[in-house]
């Protein structure tokens, strides 16, 4: 079995990630031929400055946004799967993406409504393109783990703990309709832009921002992918094997805050995705393994992540749909097949 | 035979903001390679909370756990994991996971830090699954086992971690008796062949008389009364350890906890053979006082399993039955109650 997902699935994936990758590139209201695509992306000249320019500035960074966004997310889901032993986690699910969103929302619309504490920290309100969104969607997205995790201490039950956090995040959604309604109509504007996802904001110059923030996510998703395997078994048996429940999850914790918070502060908050494809992945590699998953969520991430961006972009039309739309429209029946699933285990017991 | 586990003036118990609950203290224990001990107890008594205190997954009130001779808090995590495994009560309900995998996760304490297997953690885990006679089940998903086959890799996934002290909470529960027999048996054998220490809890009193090589008996008091089966019933330490439910007598001929016999109505069996023991099993339980000495009524039991039969004389009626079902439905129904009636009017039976 080891076998097959050495030769086959890993290798499938990266052909799938890559074709998908230069299909995005091809995509868009200027022709530009693939070989010339190809000798542009990999550092040769050709002749047109033009499409150069179209390519390097506008559809390798959404390309690249849409990879990382998508990998990111796909692992944060499956970290907060292991830690609260839930199917159904993800960073969404917990209220983490709410958590952002408040921390966006205040840095986008506070500013306007009076808080120039927040300006003075993270920048200035409506045309923030600066660090401001993404600090203060980490800062967010930190405090509302933070929150659940603090409540986890106390109840060890984990469909409590999932409800405690949709109740945060319906706390930090008043929060941010409250700031909504003493806004003005610009903020407001630029906010809902925001909330409906898009790989499009980034900047060729942000770029490195969000793949150091999203690198360093991986970077402790990756140091902690042994806890996470004996987790599953619940906190206690994991203790029984050794594992520092307290650093594993402040591990698991910042890890998940860096990469969702991340992602949602560029790329708004992308829905589904990060529940999806966990379970996606597990499907294909029949396997609870956190290890063998985690490069295939990374895979399968970047792969969902582009799929949709190509299907929002709506081949052969100038317009584009909202990203969060197209990936609960993939992501939700990939949750009703794992509950269906799910219940045909049970039956067979 | 070495010590593994000590204890000296242990309290267990809880710790909420300042205010601690003492569940038993001034605990001195000792557990030694080789040895099978059940922990005994009522409901609520605190064995949990014992066994979860002596494998270092709950912080003592006061006191020392000595591993090996090292005091528990003194040992590193990964250390006491090499030398402790549990098995707990807590469900495992994960998907997609194999048998294999499951007990692989049991040498977490002895891979690098991206947990790869080397050959002598392969071996180890192939040696921990054919321990416990689950060789066939090792492809199969952790999910979709019967309630025995999932204590059987539970407790292999335990061995895996190669520990000289193995620490079980309720490992027969929801077991039916050939497979708590058959859970039990293979615990022995871990500890009598592999030389390793076993420590189980468990309330089927009937089991741990016959397998254990000593019990621990949490009393509700927090007392902790040590010995070996035998021992304890002759000294009479066993018939407090539950506090006296409505008529539930300890028989300590037999060992067991049996319902107090009420004064029944006095009847006789005559006959040999099962049809005769059987037929005495199935009077007792509807409550009637099986005696030869001034019996109301007399069954005779005659023949072998398919063909037996049973004549019950009661005064002047003989009712002949063939089964045991309708013998102890006219016996209830004809002789029971007929009999207490008069006895109401007279004042004496028959």
């Amino acid at each position: 079995m080891n076998a097959r997902i050495a030769v086959v699935v890993y290798p499938g994936l990266i052909l799938i990630l890559l074709a998908l990758f230069l299909v995005s590139l091809l995509m868009g209201s200027v022709a530009i031929a693939p070989a010339d695509v190809i000798r542009i992306v990999l550092g040769f000249d050709v002749e047109s400055q033009v499409s150069r320019t179209i390519i390097l500035q506008l559809r390798l960074p959404e390309s690249v946004t849409a990879v990382l966004a998508g990998s990111a997310l796909a692992v944060s889901g499956l970290q907060m799967q292991a830690l609260f032993r839930n199917p159904l986690a993800g960073p969404f699910v917990l209220g983490i993406n709410a958590g952002a969103s408040l921390g966006v929302a205040v840095v986008v619309l506070g500013a306007a409504s009076g808080f120039a504490l927040f300006e003075g920290v993270f920048g200035t309100g409506a045309n923030s393109q600066g660090l401001g969104t993404v600090g203060a969607a980490i800062v967010g997205a930190g405090s509302i783990m933070g929150l659940v995790l603090l409540v986890s201490q106390r109840i060890r039950d984990n469909v409590s703990l999932l409800i405690l956090g949709l109740m945060f995040g319906y706390g930090a959604s008043a929060l941010v309709s409250f700031l909504v309604y003493f806004s003005t109509a610009e903020n407001i504007q630029s906010y809902m832009l925001w909330s409906m996802g898009s790989f499009t904001a980034v900047a060729p110059g942000q770029l490195p921002v969000l793949a150091g923030v999203v690198g360093l996510g991986l970077a402790l998703a990756v140091g902690c992918i042994k806890s996470m395997n004996a987790l599953l078994l619940g906190e206690d048996y994991a203790q029984s094997l050794g594992v520092s429940i307290g650093r594993s999850r402040f591990c698991i914790i910042v890890s998940t805050a860096l990469l969702a918070g991340g992602v949602t502060a560029f790329c708004g908050p992308v829905a589904f995705l990060g529940l999806a494809v966990p379970h996606l992945c597990r499907g294909l590699l029949v396997t609870a393994d956190q290890r063998v998953l985690l490069p295939a969520v990374i895979l399968m991430g970047g792969i969902l992540a582009l799929f949709s961006d190509i299907v929002a972009r709506v081949p052969g039309a100038d317009e584009t749909l909202p990203l969060n739309s197209v990936t609960a429209l993939i992501g939700a029946p990939v949750v009703v097949w794992v509950i269906l699933q799910r219940r045909k285990m049970k039956g067979m017991t | 035979m070495s010590v593994v586990l000590e204890t000296a003036q242990l309290s267990i118990g809880y710790r909420t903001q300042g205010a601690s609950s003492v569940v038993a203290e001034g605990l001195d224990l000792s557990l030694s390679r080789g040895e099978l001990v059940c922990l005994l107890g009522a409901n609520g008594v605190g064995k949990s909370t014992l066994l979860r205190t002596v494998t270092g997954m709950q912080a003592s009130l006061s006191g020392v756990v000595r591993l090996d001779g090292h005091p528990l808090e003194e040992i590193s995590a990964r250390e006491r994991a090499q030398k402790v495994a549990v098995v707990l009560t807590d469900s495992i309900d994960i998907g997609q996971l194999r048998v294999r995998n499951l007990v692989s996760l049991g040498r977490y304490p002895y891979t690098d830090w991206a947990g790869r297997l080397r050959q002598t953690d392969t071996e180890r885990v192939a040696w921990a699954i054919r321990a416990v006679g689950a060789a066939d089940l090792q492809d199969r998903f952790v999910n979709e086992l019967s309630d025995g086959e999932r204590q059987k890799v539970l407790i292999a996934r335990a061995l895996a971690q190669d520990p000289t002290f193995m620490a079980l909470d309720e490992p027969t529960a929801f077991l039916d008796y050939p497979h708590r027999l058959e859970i039990m048996r293979l615990l022995r054998d871990l500890a009598w062949n592999e030389n390793r220490a076993v420590l189980l809890t468990t309330h089927d009193l009937d089991l741990a008389m016959r397998m254990a090589d000593r019990l621990w008996l949490l009393q509700p008091d927090g007392q902790l009364v040590v010995g070996s089966p035998e021992d304890l019933v002759m000294n009479g330490r066993l018939q407090n350890l539950f506090p006296s439910a409505g008529g539930v007598t300890f028989d300590v001929t037999s060992g067991s906890f049996q319902l107090a016999a009420p004064r029944g109505l006095p009847m006789q069996v005559v006959g040999d053979g099962l049809a005769a023991v059987w037929a005495g099993r199935a009077l007792s339980r509807i409550g009637v006082c099986v005696t030869s000495e001034q019996p109301v009524a007399t069954v005779l039991a005659e023949g072998e399993s398919g063909t037996a039969r049973w004549t019950v004389t009661h005064g002047a009626t003989v009712q002949a039955v063939s089964t045991l079902a309708d013998l102890v439905n006219y016996v209830r129904t004809q002789v029971v109650a007929k009999t207490t009636r008069r006895g109401d009017d007279d004042g004496a039976f028959g």
